[in-house]
């Protein structure tokens, strides 16, 4: 696999791969490196990747391994994991998050590794459920579980933050 | 809007179909929401603006120029290691090479014949070394010969052999 070949089929996969690193580290200049060290772990391996059949799950699962490991790496060294409850952002914070829209994001972090990796590659890279499955090295079912969880857990966090907005508009109008 | 709660019940189930998740994500993105549904418009619109994050861009390493520098590294290594063969022929062999720089003027005279070629000349000596091994040889043997003579000739032996035939008659005849 010479350069132009690497760039044809490995690197168009390269923004899927950023974000899966993002969603699982939550910190964009580890998932910077992360990226960088898979992709330079790609190019040193580029002559057995031809082989490999299918090259997008073959490089998720990488990704993902490599992300997880870090974590794990991480959590060893005691280092605390971001945010591991949802609290409701006070009119200070609201005012910063105005942008409902990244709220939605920060909500998809609070959710554990599996259920985040998972509704991200579901809702946002609309990955079918096999590819999924494949990936997370999980039955189909089992991804279809992780995957309603997710998504409910989303809605009642969503719910929350309407909630709370709705109060402090109240209580400061 | 039924159908859309009943698209949303599966939705959150996990069940929908890619098919029914399109038709949600296509009302969502839409501008006629019904307002019950409107607490899910920034769900949508989230998982729509993390897709527009983009990868920073991976260099990559440039793999013709490791290849020119093995070539020209390749190219020196051979030619350092020519070189290296060329002086070692040289110093090894210096006396075959200048023999063969004088092979032009060298001149022998046998029996005053002028003779150019060293092959020959030493096909030459080397018959007269021969002839003359064989005069030396041929001729050392009749003293080889006399030697032996010699030895048998001894005096002494002879005169002790007579001496014991003497006895030897002398006590028959008593």
């Amino acid at each position: 696999m010479d350069t132009q070949q690497f760039q044809l089929h490995i690197l168009c996969y390269s923004d899927k791969l950023y974000r899966m690193a993002r969603s699982i580290l939550k910190d964009e200049n580890r998932s910077k490196d992360a990226y960088q060290d898979l992709m330079m772990r790609l190019w040193e391996k580029r002559k057995q990747l031809k082989a490999i059949e299918n090259p997008q799950a073959f490089m998720l699962t990488s990704m993902r391994n490599l992300c997880v490991d870090l974590l794990r790496k991480q959590q060893l060294n005691g280092e605390l994991p971001a945010n591991a409850e949802y609290n409701a952002p006070n009119p200070h914070q609201l005012a910063e998050q105005a942008d409902t829209v990244n709220v939605i994001s920060r909500m998809i972090d609070l959710l554990p590794e599996t259920q985040r990796t998972i509704i991200r590659m579901k809702d946002v890279e609309e990955m079918e459920i096999s590819e999924i499955a494949e990936v997370m090295s999980m039955t189909e079912n089992a991804v279809t579980v992780n995957l309603s969880r997710a998504r409910k857990k989303l809605r009642e966090m969503i719910l929350i933050h309407q909630q709370q907005e709705k109060m402090l508009y109240e209580q400061y109008r | 809007m039924n159908n859309i709660d009943n698209l949303l019940n599966n939705y959150f189930d996990g069940t929908a179909s890619p098919e029914e998740e399109n038709v949600l994500k296509n009302y969502f993105r839409s501008d006629n929401i019904s307002p019950q549904h409107e607490m899910y418009k920034p769900m949508f619109a989230g998982f729509d603006k993390e897709k527009q994050i983009a990868a920073p861009a991976f260099v990559i390493p440039l793999e013709r120029d490791k290849e020119k520098q093995s070539l020209s590294r390749k190219l020196w290594i051979t030619i350092a290691s020519t070189a290296a063969v060329i002086l070692l022929v040289i110093t090894l062999f210096p006396f075959k090479n200048q023999s063969e720089m004088q092979s032009d003027d060298y001149t022998v005279f046998i029996n005053g014949k002028e003779i150019t070629n060293p092959q020959k000349a030493q096909q030459y000596a080397d018959k007269m070394f021969m002839q003359a091994n064989e005069i030396i040889r041929t001729s050392y043997e009749p003293f080889v010969e006399v030697n032996a003579m010699q030895t048998e000739m001894d005096a002494d032996k002879i005169f002790d052999n007579v001496y014991r035939k003497i006895n030897y008659t002398e006590s028959e005849n008593q």
